[in-house]
């Protein structure tokens, strides 16, 4: 059977037109990446492990300090504004 | 365009985010697709165009998800047929299909052919119509159909029985009998 062939008529054009920008994609992905690697780095040159064992240690003998309140906070802020960013993140692209 | 060219464009796509790669595949995609939406809104060719805009931006930002097991074409059509399925499924839709069926009905006078098949697809249920036009105006095979609307192959074929009985009797009530 004969199919009815559409015309194009600028249709390729308005799709292109209207594509997502890779580039920005692309610099999001590779930003991620990078600040994941710089924290492993990090984590290992700075033993962090030994950090977090002796943060416990110290929680569980006596009261946290004002600093200790204070990077804690610090680090939840930090966790929670990349969760939240991501799912923005997430969230945009399931609308496209 | 073979299934191996589409899978390389596609590979262009996802990886380097080659939109050349992607204009070609949409240069060679947008009738099929354009025709698919034309069937379903039985012509209105502003929503169709704009669906079928909505099916290549997905296909784009989802272009890692296809593998080449089906053909591109098969997979494309799998996208559209989801983004129609959104579309009927808010109330906007309804009015608007509701709108056209009325409008159609009341131009029937000054239509041709392609008018009274309009009509007559405008009698069937959703997915009596998505069936049919699926293999009578896009020609898929039965199992391809039941692959893209992942319905079972026998539910396709009981589809495609009642809605050419439904296109039958009503295009012999209107002149069409061979005879």
């Amino acid at each position: 059977m004969q199919q009815m062939q559409v015309a194009d008529d600028g249709f390729t054009e308005r799709v292109m037109s209207r594509l997502p920008d890779g580039r920005a994609l692309r610099l999001s992905r590779l930003w991620t990446a990078l600040c994941l690697t710089v924290a492993v780095v990090l984590f290992v040159l700075l033993r962090g492990w030994e950090m977090i064992g002796y943060g416990l240690l110290m929680l569980t003998n006596c009261p946290p300090t004002q600093g200790q309140v204070l990077l804690t906070a610090v680090s939840f802020v930090v966790i929670g504004y990349l969760m939240v960013s991501d799912f923005l993140w997430r969230e945009r692209l399931r609308a496209l | 365009m073979g299934r191996l060219n589409d899978l390389s464009l596609a590979t262009q796509v996802a990886v380097f985010h080659n939109k050349r790669a992607f204009d070609q595949l949409v240069r060679e995609y947008q009738s099929p697709v354009r025709r698919f939406f034309l069937s379903q809104t039985m012509g209105n060719e502003s929503l169709s165009d704009d669906l079928a805009q909505d099916t290549f931006v997905k296909a784009y930002t989802h272009i890692g998800q296809y593998h080449g097991t089906a053909s591109f074409l098969t997979w494309l059509t799998r996208i559209a047929y989801n983004v129609w399925y959104d579309y009927t499924r808010s109330e906007r839709a309804h009015l608007d299909v509701a709108e056209q069926m009325a409008d159609r009905a009341g131009r029937t006078a000054d239509g041709g052919t392609m008018m009274d098949i309009y009509n007559a697809l405008a009698l069937l249920r959703d997915d009596e119509r998505l069936c049919i036009t699926m293999q009578l105006i896009d020609g898929y095979a039965i199992d391809e159909i039941a692959q893209i609307t992942q319905k079972p192959v026998n539910t396709v074929k009981s589809l495609l029985k009642r809605g050419k009985e439904k296109l039958a009797n009503y295009l012999r009530q209107n002149g069409y009998d061979r005879s």
